[in-house]
C-alpha cells in the first residue's frame, strides 16, 4: 500500500527531517509511528500527502509513484488519503454538518451526494446528534471526530492521524483510538503519530521508532521502546 | 463541473459582499476610470459636433451690382453650380438681405432708426457660397475672378470661423490629454487596488484555503473564486459608470443645447452606441481586473 524507498529529506540549511528511510506499510495494516519530538514524523505525513517532495528516494503509495507528481495530480491523492491532526482544523464560523460537507462541496459533489453522504458519516463517528454545533459548542474528543468524518468522506484507502490525541484527555484518548481500530477493521490502512506509551501498548500493532530522521526500531507486535 | 462552476460563482459572491466596503473603494475607483474614457469619448462627439455645425457656416459672400438682370443672375448662379468645390448657392435679395439684417439688430435701436433715416435699401444682391471644404475658398475666388462673370460682382468677403476651429482643436487636443493622463491614472490606481484587496482576501481566507487543499480540492477551484470576484467589481463598476452616464447628459442637455443653439440629441447617440460601449467597456474591464487579481493569486496563492 506504502512504500518507501531510501527517502531522505533535506530543509535548508542542514536539517536531514528523514534520512535513508525505508518502510513498506500493507494494505488495512495499523502501524504507529512514535519518535522524540523533531524526529521526522510529520515530515513523513507530509511526503505521503505532496506537501513536500523528497530529497532522495522514492514513495510509492497504491503502486502510484508520487515521488514526483505533478500539480495537477495532487487533488486526487488527497481525495484517496485522509488526514487528521493535533488541532482538528476545523472552520470555526461552521457547523459540524458543514464541515464536514465542505470537503465534499470543494471537490465537486453535487448536492443530493453532499445531503446523503454527510449524515451517513456521521453516525458513523457517533455525532449525528450533534451536526448543527459548531466546534467551540463540541468537546475536543468531538471536534476530532468532526476531523476523521471529514478525512473519511472521500472514501479513502489510507487515514493518517497526526499526533491526534495530543490535546485530548484520557477518554476522549481513547474514544478518538477506538474509532480509529474499528475504521482499521473496516479495511482502511491506518497510520498513527502518537506520543502515548499506553495506546501503543495496548494496540498490539506494528510500532515504527524514529530518531533524528532514521528508522531505529520497526516490531510487529510493538511495545514503546523510547 | 456545473455544480462546481456554480459554487466558485457563490465564493465569489459571498467574498464580494462580506468584504463590502473594500468592494465598495474598488468600484469607486474604477468607476472613475471608466468615466474619464467616457468623458474622453463625450468631448470627441460634442468637439465632432461643433465643428460640423462651424464647417456648415463658414461661407463666402460675393456680392454683385446693383444693375444685375434676372438673366445675369441665372447665368452666374449656373456657372457657380458647376464648379465643384462649391456646395450650396443661396441668393439673397436686398429685400432679404434687409430684413435678415433687421432681424438680427431687432434688439439696437440706434441701428434701427439708422436705417430709417435711410430713403432706399443700402444693400446689394448677394450670392452666399458654402464649399464642401473650407481650403477650397481660394480656388473658388480667383475662378470667379478669372471667369466672364468678374465684373458683375462689386464685392467679396470671407465670413472667417477659421479662427474658431483652430481654438476649439487645439482646446479638444488639450483636453483629450488630460482625459487620456486622467484614464491611465485611475486605471493604474485600480491595478493596485485590486491587487491588494484580492492580497487581502487571500489572507482571510488562508484557513479555508488549507483546509480546500488538504481535502484535495483542485487549484483552479481554490483559485477562479478571486477571479470570479474581481470580474463582479468590473461588472458592477460598468452599470454603475453607464447609469452615471445617462445621468449626466441628463443634466448637461439644456446646457449643451443652449451653447450650440440647436437641439443635439445626446440619448439618440447613447442609445444607438450603448451595446459597443458597453461591450468594449466590460471587455477592457474584465482584462484589466482578471490581470491584477491574477496577478495576486499567482503571488499570494502557492499551491
Ligand atoms: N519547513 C521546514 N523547514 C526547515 N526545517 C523543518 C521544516 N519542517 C520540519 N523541519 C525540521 O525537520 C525536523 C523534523 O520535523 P518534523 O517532521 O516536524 O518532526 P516531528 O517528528 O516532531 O513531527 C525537525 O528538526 C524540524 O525542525
Ligand atoms: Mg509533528
Amino acid at each position: 500500500m506504502i512504500r518507501f524507498r531510501n527517502v531522505t529529506k533535506h530543509y535548508e540549511p542542514n536539517v536531514y527531517a528523514l534520512r535513508d528511510f525505508s518502510l513498506h506499510i500493507k494494505p488495512q495494516d495499523f502501524v504507529s509511528i512514535v519518535g522524540k519530538s523533531g524526529a521526522g514524523k510529520t515530515t513523513l505525513i507530509k511526503l505521503l500527502t505532496a506537501e513536500e517532495r523528497p530529497t532522495k528516494g522514492r514513495i510509492i503509495v497504491g503502486g502510484w509513484d508520487i515521488t514526483n507528481i505533478h500539480l495537477r495530480e495532487i487533488p486526487f491523492l488527497r481525495r484517496q488519503i485522509g488526514v487528521i491532526f493535533q488541532n482538528f482544523m476545523l472552520l470555526p464560523n461552521r457547523t459540524a454538518f458543514e464541515n464536514i460537507a465542505f470537503a465534499l462541496q470543494v471537490c465537486g459533489a453535487a448536492p443530493h451526494k453532499v445531503a446523503k453522504i454527510v449524515p451517513q458519516i456521521l453516525k458513523i463517528v457517533g455525532l449525528g446528534h450533534k451536526q448543527d454545533f459548531y466546534p467551540h459548542q463540541l468537546s475536543g474528543g468531538e471536534q476530532q471526530r468532526v476531523g476523521i468524518a471529514r478525512a473519511l468522506i472521500h472514501r479513502p484507502k489510507i487515514l493518517l492521524a497526526d499526533e491526534p490525541t495530543g490535546n485530548l484527555d484520557a477518554i476522549n484518548e481513547q474514544e478518538i483510538i477506538n474509532l480509529l481500530k474499528k475504521i482499521n477493521e473496516l479495511g482502511t490502512t491506518v497510520i498513527l503519530v502518537t506520543h502515548n506509551k499506553g495506546i501503543v501498548n495496548s494496540l498490539h500493532k506494528r510500532v515504527i521508532t524514529l530518531d533524528a530522521g532514521e528508522l531505529v526500531n520497526d516490531q510487529h507486535h510493538g511495545k514503546y521502546i523510547i | 463541473m456545473v455544480v462546481s462552476c456554480l459554487r466558485i460563482i457563490k465564493f465569489a459572491w459571498q467574498d464580494f459582499y462580506r468584504n463590502f466596503w473594500l468592494s465598495v473603494v474598488v468600484i469607486i475607483v474604477l468607476i472613475l476610470a471608466l468615466s474619464s474614457v467616457n468623458a474622453l469619448v463625450g468631448l470627441n462627439v460634442l468637439n465632432g459636433e461643433m465643428l460640423k455645425i462651424l464647417q456648415n457656416k463658414i461661407s463666402v459672400n460675393v456680392f454683385l451690382s446693383e444693375k444685375i438682370s434676372a438673366a445675369q443672375l441665372a447665368n452666374f448662379q449656373n456657372y457657380l453650380h458647376g464648379i465643384k468645390e462649391i456646395d450650396k448657392v443661396v441668393y439673397v435679395s436686398p429685400e432679404q438681405g434687409l430684413s435678415q439684417f433687421k432681424a438680427k439688430h431687432k434688439n439696437d435701436q440706434a441701428m434701427i432708426d439708422a436705417l430709417s433715416e435711410l430713403d432706399k435699401n443700402p444693400l446689394l444682391p448677394t450670392l452666399v457660397l458654402f464649399a464642401n471644404d473650407t481650403k477650397a475658398f481660394g480656388n473658388i475666388l480667383a475662378q470667379i475672378d478669372s471667369s466672364d462673370y468678374a465684373a458683375l460682382v462689386t464685392d467679396k468677403n470671407f465670413d472667417d470661423h477659421e479662427d474658431a476651429i483652430n481654438k476649439i482643436n487645439s482646446f479638444s487636443e488639450k483636453a483629450r490629454v488630460v482625459g487620456l493622463v486622467l484614464a491611465a491614472f485611475f486605471a493604474l490606481v485600480s491595478i493596485l487596488l485590486i491587487f491588494n484587496a484580492i492580497r487581502i482576501i487571500i489572507y482571510t481566507h488562508r484557513e479555508e484555503i488549507g483546509i480546500m487543499r488538504l481535502v484535495g480540492a483542485t487549484n483552479s477551484f481554490i483559485r477562479l473564486p478571486f477571479i470570479v470576484e474581481s470580474i463582479f467589481y468590473g461588472l458592477f463598476a460598468v452599470a454603475l459608470t453607464t447609469i452615471l452616464c445617462y445621468g449626466v447628459c441628463w443634466l448637461a442637455l439644456p446646457y449643451v443645447n443652449a451653447f450650440f443653439g440647436s437641439s443635439i440629441d445626446l440619448f439618440a447617440y447613447l442609445n444607438t452606441h450603448l451595446w459597443k460601449m458597453l461591450g468594449v467597456e466590460v471587455a477592457g474591464v474584465i482584462l484589466l481586473n482578471v490581470v491584477s487579481s491574477g496577478l495576486a493569486v499567482a503571488r499570494y496563492l502557492k499551491v
